[in-house]
């Protein structure tokens, strides 16, 4: 079952267009890498998700029904942060999870509150006034306010800014135990690729308010060419067996023990054969493709 | 000619014979009236008072008369009472307990019946009164209506009415109309804070209180 | 849902020092004002009356908590509007200066709720204002000066009496809660309009002093606004004390009111529905 489906999505502000034809399908179980370069359109296609701006044109689906029809029945089934998360700072976070609570439908006994809040480590400042927390505090606590109604689609705008190295794995722990044990659905934004890397299976990259490519994570990486680390001893003999090559132009680095080339997957094992045939002892061979390398190819390209 | 000069001095007797005669019956009658005045020597009433002056608006209030002989009046509310300070206290009797002189001013019709005009003339430099026209109904001898004019210039008029036939033997009315002068008044417009052009202008220029009393509950003794 | 909105919205709003402000603003300022009038209030009834004192002698309590009660609320009045827009203004824009319209407008209540439930609790402490106001000015002038008849010094004295005051004093402040409501809501208004609170503070309030100097204004080009104008009905709980009450008047007045109420929370149900929210 697709859990979103936005279709031909337009936000115009004037003549300057936000959101330009945004195609994109969430599935259910998904934790969705939502990615773009800033002014993409990502925090306005979430606001449009989340009700919060109209669209200019387009169709958005939710829960296979639509969102302009059937607005409270879905958001009774989101939870989100959308950007930073902004809190009643002259309440305390119990208070205001309650506060919000309420609206949502929650259960707002002190021991779901206080149960969320353990979630995210924040059960021993729940009566402090929120107007003392960090940055990283209040983030927890606006994942705390997007699970305390238990929704099937939880929308993450930039969750781990401002978090520890501790904290942000944390959250990654908890993205993906919400996935895996609790079947929700994750919508994840972020600008901290690895971390999408490590946590979506599914993702789009999007920029200038269009989707650039949508699709499986591992397929996405897998495609096209990759960084290709090749650790040797021989770093300088590699570039001349392959000088009569037309691999030669792909190398991007060489240190004393690895040359690292930019090569397709199908063209890893014909280099190897020829470095192999040239006498060249190889150690190892690492093919990687990192979603920021995979990120900016795509968005500067399209820019 | 010897005639017409003693004519006229004849003419003149008669006349100042008359009016001599004229005057002790005036004298005569104010004394009268005086006489059944002091005979309440204590007396009670209750007083119901209603006021109408053009820039006020004033419920009617209750109030309570006591008087001791010879003209110890006292007046007390309940509550809220606005007294007139002339006339209320049964203004003819207050004008006869003071020396005075009563000179017959003719007759004249009011309220139907035709009434002895007589004027009286306080002869104490204190009194506040400096003439009053006193029109008396001599089938019940008592006063109807007592035109004052005070030292001051201002005039007050008083018209009784006597229902109450125990209180009438002594003068004492059941009912007292007082119109009398109050001069200019001015309310400062700081002080009403009112900036309503709606509401109607307090008027200018000098005016007048009328004051209706009701009394009733006499006990006289 | 309406009143679980309800309940968040007070809550929010009695979470809020500013809130209390005007209660305690109220709460020193009559007290000093019964002490006062109290111990010098004869000569302000003197000065007024004081053509009549030659003519008549005034027995009663004049000075008493009712008269008093009536001068507070003349006094107050003028500054009252102000603490109403505090809570106004700021119920609406606030939520846009501290980023929380994310955080309620994405809850599954529809829009037309929230707001309307933030109207309601505006006006729910305007009401409560007011009724702070009376019971503090009754009670505490009553306690002191005892009761009376009230004086009503404007154009024409009017003295009313004793038994006939407090059906006069529930409606007045019946209306008087009328018309902060009616300032409540201009302030609602002004508050959806832009992201942040002090702009609808201090707009609503220069349009108040705007339209009251001209309701005083004595000029014939403003006789066909004047009407019109909120300012102008605001006094109308005056029109309770005077002797006979205008009844047509309190009603036209009372109408103009709560068609500005009216005018303004569709108004800004309007605005609210159709923002985009990008704070």
């Amino acid at each position: 079952m697709n859990v979103i489906e936005l279709r031909g999505l337009q936000k115009h502000y004037g003549t300057f267009r936000a959101v330009d034809g945004l195609d994109l399908t969430v599935r259910q179980g998904d934790v969705y890498g939502f990615l773009g370069p800033n002014g993409a359109g990502k925090s306005t296609t979430i606001r449009m998700m989340m009700s919060l701006i109209r669209p200019t044109s387009g169709s958005i689906t939710v829960f296979g029904e639509s969102l302009h029809h059937h607005r409270e029945k879905i958001l009774r089934r989101i939870g989100a942060i959308v950007e930073r998360p902004d809190f009643y700072n002259y309440l305390s976070a119990f208070k205001n999870l309650e506060l919000v609570g309420r609206l949502s439908g929650a259960d707002v006994s002190r021991a779901n509150i206080m149960r969320v809040l353990g979630m995210v480590s924040l059960d021993e400042r729940a009566m402090s006034k929120v107007k003392t927390y960090s940055h990283g505090m209040k983030q927890r606590l606006g994942i705390a306010q997007a699970l305390l109604h238990n929704p099937d689609l939880i929308v993450l705008d930039e969750p781990t800014t401002g978090l520890d190295p501790q904290g942000m794995k944390d959250i990654r722990d908890l993205i993906l135990a919400l996935s895996a044990d609790h079947k929700k659905t994750i919508l994840l934004s972020s600008h901290i690729l690895p971390e999408v890397e490590l946590t979506a299976n599914r993702m789009v990259i999007i920029n200038k308010g269009k989707a650039v490519v949508e699709g499986m994570v591992n397929d996405l990486l897998n495609a096209g060419k990759m960084k290709v680390t090749i650790e040797t001893d021989e770093s300088a003999s590699v570039r001349t067996a392959l000088a009569s090559t037309p691999w030669v132009g792909r190398i991007t680095g060489v240190t004393e023990h690895a040359v690292i080339m930019q090569l397709d997957r199908a063209e890893i094992a014909d280099v190897i054969q020829h470095l192999t045939a040239a006498s060249i002892h190889i150690h190892s061979v690492v093919p990687v493709r990192s979603l920021e390398d995979y990120f900016l190819s795509l968005t500067s390209e399209a820019v | 000619m010897k005639f017409p000069a003693t004519l006229t001095t004849l003419a003149l007797f008669c006349v100042a014979g008359l009016s001599v005669r004229a005057q002790d019956d005036a004298q005569r009658v104010m004394e009268a009236m005086k006489v059944r005045m002091q005979g309440a020597k204590v007396y009670d009433a209750d007083m119901r008072i209603k006021v109408d002056v053009s820039f006020m608006k004033v419920p009617e209030s209750k109030a309570h008369v006591h008087f001791e002989a010879p003209d110890k009046t006292t007046i007390d509310a309940p509550g809220f009472a606005m007294i007139p300070k002339q006339g209320a206290d049964l203004s003819a009797a207050k004008l006869l307990s003071q020396p005075y002189v009563a000179v017959s001013a003719g007759r004249e019709m009011f309220q139907g019946v035709m009434m002895r005009k007589i004027t009286v003339i306080p002869s104490s430099e204190s009194s506040e009164i400096a003439v009053a026209v006193v029109y008396v109904d001599t089938t019940t001898m008592t006063p109807r209506k007592v035109v004052s004019t005070t030292r001051k210039g201002g005039t007050i008029t008083a018209e009784l009415v006597y229902n109450d036939a125990a209180a009438r033997v002594y003068c004492l009315p059941s009912y007292v109309k007082l119109r009398f002068d109050i001069g200019s008044f001015q309310i400062p417009k700081t002080m009403s804070g009112d900036f309503e052009n709606s509401t109607k202008e307090a008027p200018k220029g000098p005016q007048q209180a009328t004051v209706e009393i009701w009394y009733s509950a006499y006990r006289i003794r | 849902m309406m009143l679980a909105a309800l309940r968040v919205e007070l809550a929010k709003v009695f979470s809020k020092w500013r809130t209390f402000i005007g209660f305690i603003a109220v709460g020193l300022l009559i007290p000093i004002i019964v002490l006062a009038m109290g111990k010098e209030g004869n000569q302000y009834f003197s000065f007024a009356t004081q053509a009549l004192s030659q003519t008549f002698d005034f027995k009663g309590n004049l000075m008493n908590g009712y008269t008093v009660a009536y001068i507070v609320f003349g006094a107050l009045y003028i500054h009252i509007p102000f603490l109403v827009t505090l809570v106004s203004g700021d119920i609406l824009a606030g939520e846009a200066t501290s980023g929380t319209y994310r955080l309620i407008f994405t809850r599954p209540v529809k829009r037309s709720t929230i707001v309307t439930a933030k109207y309601i609790a505006s006006m729910l402490y305007v009401n409560m204002m007011i009724v702070w106001m009376a019971i503090l000015a009754m009670v505490l002038g009553v306690a002191f000066l005892g009761t009376g008849e009230i004086v009503v010094i404007r154009s024409q004295i009017t003295i009313i009496a004793e038994h006939d005051a407090l059906w006069r004093f529930v409606l007045a402040y019946s209306f008087s809660a009328l018309s902060m409501m009616t300032v409540a809501s201009i302030a609602f208004l002004c508050s959806s309009l832009v992201e942040n609170s002090i702009g609808p503070i201090m707009t609503t309030m220069a349009i108040i002093i705007v339209f009251t100097i001209i309701s005083a204004i004595d000029l014939p080009m403003f006789d066909v606004i004047r009407p019109m104008l909120f300012t102008n009905h605001m006094t109308g709980w005056k029109l309770l004390f005077d002797d006979p009450v205008p009844w047509p008047r309190v009603f036209t007045s009372a109408s103009v009111l709560v068609g500005h109420m009216v005018v303004c929370f569709v108004a800004a149900q309007i605005i609210m529905q159709r923002k985009d929210i990008l704070t």
